[in-house]
């Protein structure tokens, strides 16, 4: 049986006392949209010894939104699935395409209208995790995430929208999950004064 | 002649920082690492060939090669090449780690190498088996940036390559950890 999900445990096992937030997102690689990210996740008050289950779909949701601010339903969409945005005898509507994606590890969403632009907006869990926006007629939006997340403790960060570039620079730890069902990611460091250390992320508990 | 067969089978990965057109100045580029499985005469894993190749000082790459990862060593600290030097051997600035005794060529009791790879070390564990690296040394590449481990894990069905390193430059060091590709215990024929 093939694999669909993994679920993560995030552990809050430091000594931080500024109730500090944690955000975890992915990055785009199909796209050099190196200092754009969005927050995937944003982990708040979760206390010293919490801790915070959460999953990992490997499938997406797909969505459009065009000139007029219109959205449509979110659709399930897999690597390699292209979806397009067409206009048919109701309004503009978001379909799965009759040719597929490129690369199979990517994701397209594809702008068919004969005008106006819209927004390719990609999910997991439901939760925003990347978008592209204007997206003009004839062009696309491509999504592919390599399976591992960035994960680190932020501030001001709102989930599902855009991060400054001097938050993503600031998280620099990138957690592999290739192969991975489950793990606690667990977190360490913090404090105040002289004993006071960065904030560190390891794997625990891990089911292969 | 040799009882392991190396297949062209390679798996790269790359950091989550990586560019497909590097930069023009430092940090060029992030770190890719490429693991070729080999396997003895049945078919079963054997051990995995690792290269690290860290961009971030130098936009062709500086590779740091561990010849044979097997499960039963446990958690390896990546090793520094050494520094480029003058000679005409330039080929051999990167640093080449073999496992314990065991080169490319496995043993002739191909299936005792089996057993070894594949059943009897999945329990092996890496946390309490660090093995020590080669002597530290001053003709190190200091433009190698890369400073951690790696090690391979199983479990019933496949191999897992696992790492935990920094890289990069100060003040933005990045780390990676977790697991970043697998191999197949067993060698699928086409047969």
């Amino acid at each position: 049986m093939s694999q669909s999900q993994i679920n993560l445990n995030f552990i809050n096992r430091s000594n931080d006392v500024n109730n500090s937030e944690v955000v975890i997102f992915q990055k785009n690689v199909a796209e050099s949209f190196d200092e754009i990210a969005i927050a995937w996740r944003v982990i708040q008050n979760c206390g010293r010894n919490d801790n915070h289950p959460f999953v990992y779909p490997l499938k997406f949701e797909v969505c459009a939104s065009d000139s007029f601010g219109n959205y449509t339903p979110q659709m399930t969409a897999y690597d390699g699935q292209a979806y397009e945005m067409v206009k048919d005898t109701s309004g503009d509507v978001l379909r799965l395409a009759s040719t597929p994606a490129v690369s199979q590890q990517e994701v397209e969403l594809r702008n068919n209208l004969s005008s106006g632009s819209i927004n390719a907006n990609i999910y997991r869990d439901g939760k925003l995790l990347a978008a592209k926006t204007n997206v003009s007629p004839g062009q696309k939006g491509v999504f592919q995430f390599h399976p591992s997340i960035f994960v680190g403790v932020a501030s001001q960060v709102v989930e599902g929208e855009v991060m400054n570039s001097a938050i993503i620079q600031q998280v620099n730890t990138e957690i592999n999950l290739f192969g991975i069902q489950s793990a606690d990611l667990v977190m360490t460091g913090g404090g105040s004064g002289p004993t006071a250390s960065p904030f560190e992320f390891h794997l625990e508990n891990i089911n292969k | 002649m040799t009882d392991t067969q190396t297949l062209s089978n390679s798996h790269t990965w790359q950091s989550g920082d990586w560019k497909d057109k590097a930069n023009s100045q430092a940090p060029y580029n992030g770190i890719q690492i490429t693991g070729i499985p080999q396997y003895n005469d049945n078919g079963a894993f054997v051990s995995a060939a690792i290269t690290i190749t860290d961009y971030t000082n130098d936009p062709a790459g500086i590779s740091s090669n561990i010849q044979a990862l097997t499960i039963a060593q446990g958690k390896i600290n990546i090793p520094a090449p050494e520094a480029p030097t003058d000679s005409a051997d330039a080929d051999n600035s990167n640093e080449t780690t073999n496992s314990d005794s065991e080169p490319n060529t496995a043993p002739d009791n191909s299936d005792t190498a089996t057993v070894d790879a594949t059943s009897e070390q999945i329990n092996a564990e890496p946390e309490n088996n660090q093995n020590a690296q080669p002597d530290p040394s001053d003709d190190k590449n200091n433009d190698f940036t890369v400073n951690g481990w790696l090690a391979l894990e199983s479990n019933t069905m496949d191999l897992f390559l696992r790492v935990h390193f920094m890289y990069g430059l100060e003040p933005f060091q990045k780390e990676e950890l977790g697991y970043i590709m697998g191999f197949s215990a067993l060698l699928k024929s086409d047969d």
